[in-house]
């Protein structure tokens, strides 16, 4: 849930009054039905709390203001409850702020690999690492896709730990490859 | 021999030390309470306090006058302040009806991007509620939120207009860019908003600064014609010009000339907030702030613990692998890997890096490459009859033709204007500085026969 892209409801409570955190909870899962569900203090002090679900309805909130009246014996439910809902976060917005930075760091390492492996063969050192990162890039969002994994906080830096890792694992090989050969030739 | 042991001694207890340092941290007592001395880590608004604002559009109306003809009026009064015979009043939707479109809402949510863009926020989201238009937009809560969300609610409708008729002689679609200069003279440093104007607004500059210029008639009187300009129907100034500009860029004085570096910053601050919003095509609608709320920690966060315990699960499994398969070494190479840690994260807590979820990634990256490296010599050492020496030596050689993509990558990153890459830049730039001190520094020594 947290981190979740997805549009989401916000529940803002204001109990004016300590919260007990179990409670809360306790009185969310009833009331919406699930554990789906994210919770996230107010300002500093815990009289005020937010609650994120997916959806809700008029019911729901009624229903979870009477709980939260029962439950801190509040006399005035008016301000109690402010909700809005949050719009999901697009996929190109996620990603736009990425792409400059990745397509300026793969230049420079494509040109840096081709310069310093060019004994292995300009077009299949620079084909390799490209192919590879793409594969490897497909076959991740493949895997959110089937898994159904909601996109959120964590796919863009995990999509990057691909980069680095696949552009690592490559660079070790061709530099055990350009030994080789170099040794290869020194025998020679 | 004596010496090695002893300097290794000496070694793992600093590793020790560092580690200490790091990981439960240095306290002293201040008015009944334990103070940290070092760094907090900075981390990111995903990982911390936010600023969530969100804007709805606007349902106000207002009050138009038309006269007798059916134009519309600021002066539809008279002067014992009643309405003109002939002339009448509507109440009007500030957001016309048919402005309410799809469209309209994506443009305004692009508008809103760019101008925290233009206001050099590295670090938010926007989001938009398809149907209503809601905005909600999530800011780091830090000093400058106040100024951006303060900015987002302007339409950003910049004119100039003639003080008497009120023609619009130029606005934002005759703005090519905005921004803020300063220049530092005898008395102190001036800060200008300068407007940059496309072609056809240079050359209706040029009309404007001939035509509206300090004159007078025969009798002596003022007959100067003004331009007012406007920002949202407000005015910041009316004024006149002793030149002609031909330049196409207009320069306006923001503040007064200052030695004060806080004043100054202050001008720059304002001046880099009006440029944000000439610079960028007004919205169609008028959006007010419907909430405007700091959300603190979020309670049982358990992807970044999950990420967190995964992470350390894994170095775990590092950690028992050298030493099952390098016995005594792997054991002295998994201490100085601790102190790498323990380095790793006190220079990123000197440094001031903000640390987000990327930047996590990048202490995984980190995590990985040193692992690479320390499993890489330990292979040497033992399959190879030489110095550690000659080894190390060898190794960095490697290691640095392997690493430097990876250094490429960290500098480029660093330098984005976005605090989650620059995160993960930074990080893996301190991965890989700590990474080579602490194995001169350790490994090197702790290996040592």
């Amino acid at each position: 849930m947290h981190g979740n892209f997805n549009e989401t409801t916000r529940i803002n409570v204001n109990l004016g009054k300590e919260y007990n955190i179990q409670d809360i909870k306790n009185i969310a899962e009833e009331v919406f039905g699930t554990k789906d569900i994210m919770y996230q203090n107010i300002e500093k002090y815990n009289e005020k709390i937010s609650i994120i679900v997916n959806k809700v309805s008029d019911e729901q909130i009624q229903t979870l203001t009477d709980k939260l009246k029962e439950t801190y014996e509040l006399e005035s439910t008016d301000d109690l409850i402010t909700t809005y809902v949050v719009g999901n976060y697009r996929g190109r917005d996620i990603i736009k702020p990425y792409i400059m930075p990745l397509i300026i760091t793969t230049i420079i390492v494509v040109a840096y690999i081709a310069i310093k492996y060019i004994k292995l063969g300009l077009i299949k050192t620079i084909c390799t690492l490209l192919l590879r990162l793409i594969i490897a890039e497909i076959l991740y969002l493949s895997l959110i896709a089937i898994t159904r994994l909601s996109i959120g906080l964590w796919t863009m830096p995990v999509s990057l730990l691909i980069y680095i890792v696949v552009t690592l694992v490559t660079t070790i090989q061709y530099q055990n490859e350009l030994e080789k050969i170099n040794a290869e030739e020194d025998n020679k | 021999m004596k010496k090695n042991t002893l300097l290794k001694v000496l070694i793992i207890l600093v590793i020790l030390a560092i580690c200490l340092i790091s990981f439960v941290g240095v306290f002293t007592k201040n008015k009944n309470s334990m103070v940290s001395v070092l760094p907090d880590y900075i981390l990111s608004m995903n990982l911390n306090d936010s600023r969530e604002v969100s804007l709805k559009v606007s349902e106000d109306t207002n009050t138009v006058t038309y006269d007798a003809e059916g134009n519309v009026t600021q002066d539809g009064l008279d002067e014992e302040g009643n309405l003109k015979e002939g002339y009448t009043t509507q109440e009007e939707k500030v957001n016309k009806d048919e402005s309410l479109t799809q469209e309209n809402y994506q443009l305004s949510k692009g508008i809103m991007e760019k101008r925290l863009e233009n206001m050099g926020a590295t670090d938010y989201t926007v989001r938009q509620e398809p149907y209503a238009g809601k905005i909600t937009v999530k800011l780091p809560n830090s000093t400058d939120a106040d100024d951006f969300i303060a900015n987002l609610a302007y339409k950003g409708k910049f004119e100039i207009i003639d003080s008497e008729t009120n023609e619009v002689l130029i606005n934002n679609a005759q703005v090519k860019e905005s921004k803020a200069v300063y220049s530092t003279g005898t008395y102190g440093t001036a800060v200008y908003l300068s407007i940059e104007f496309n072609k056809e607004g240079k050359q209706k500059l040029e009309e404007i600064t001939t035509k509206y210029v300090s004159s007078s008639d025969e009798e002596g009187n003022d007959t100067t014609k003004k331009v007012s300009i406007k920002l949202d129907d407000e005015q910041l100034l009316e004024t006149y010009f002793d030149e002609v500009n031909k330049t196409g860029t207009m320069q306006l004085s923001i503040g007064s000339q200052s030695t004060d570096s806080e004043k100054i910053s202050g001008y720059i601050k304002q001046a880099t907030l009006l440029a944000s919003l000439i610079t960028n095509k007004p919205m169609e609608l008028k959006y007010e702030i419907e909430n405007d709320v700091v959300y603190t920690s979020v309670i049982e966060d358990n992807q970044v613990a999950g990420i967190i315990i995964c992470t350390l699960v894994f170095v775990c499994i590092g950690i028992i692998y050298l030493i099952a398969k390098f016995k005594i070494k792997g054991c002295l190479a998994v201490i100085s890997y601790i102190g790498y840690i323990g380095v790793l994260l006190l220079s990123v807590r000197f440094t001031n890096v903000i640390i987000s979820p990327d930047g996590i990634i990048g202490f995984i990256v980190a995590l990985i490459t040193n692992f690479v490296f320390i499993n890489y010599i330990l292979k040497k050492i033992s399959s190879e009859d030489k110095t550690i020496k000659q080894i190390m030596k060898e190794a960095f050689v490697k290691c640095a033709w392997v690493v430097l993509p990876l250094l490429i990558i960290s500098i480029c990153f660093t330098f984005m204007n976005w605090t989650a890459i620059s995160s993960l830049g930074m990080v893996m730039f301190w991965g890989i500085v700590s990474l080579v001190i602490t194995n001169i520094l350790f490994t090197r020594t702790l290996l040592d026969e």
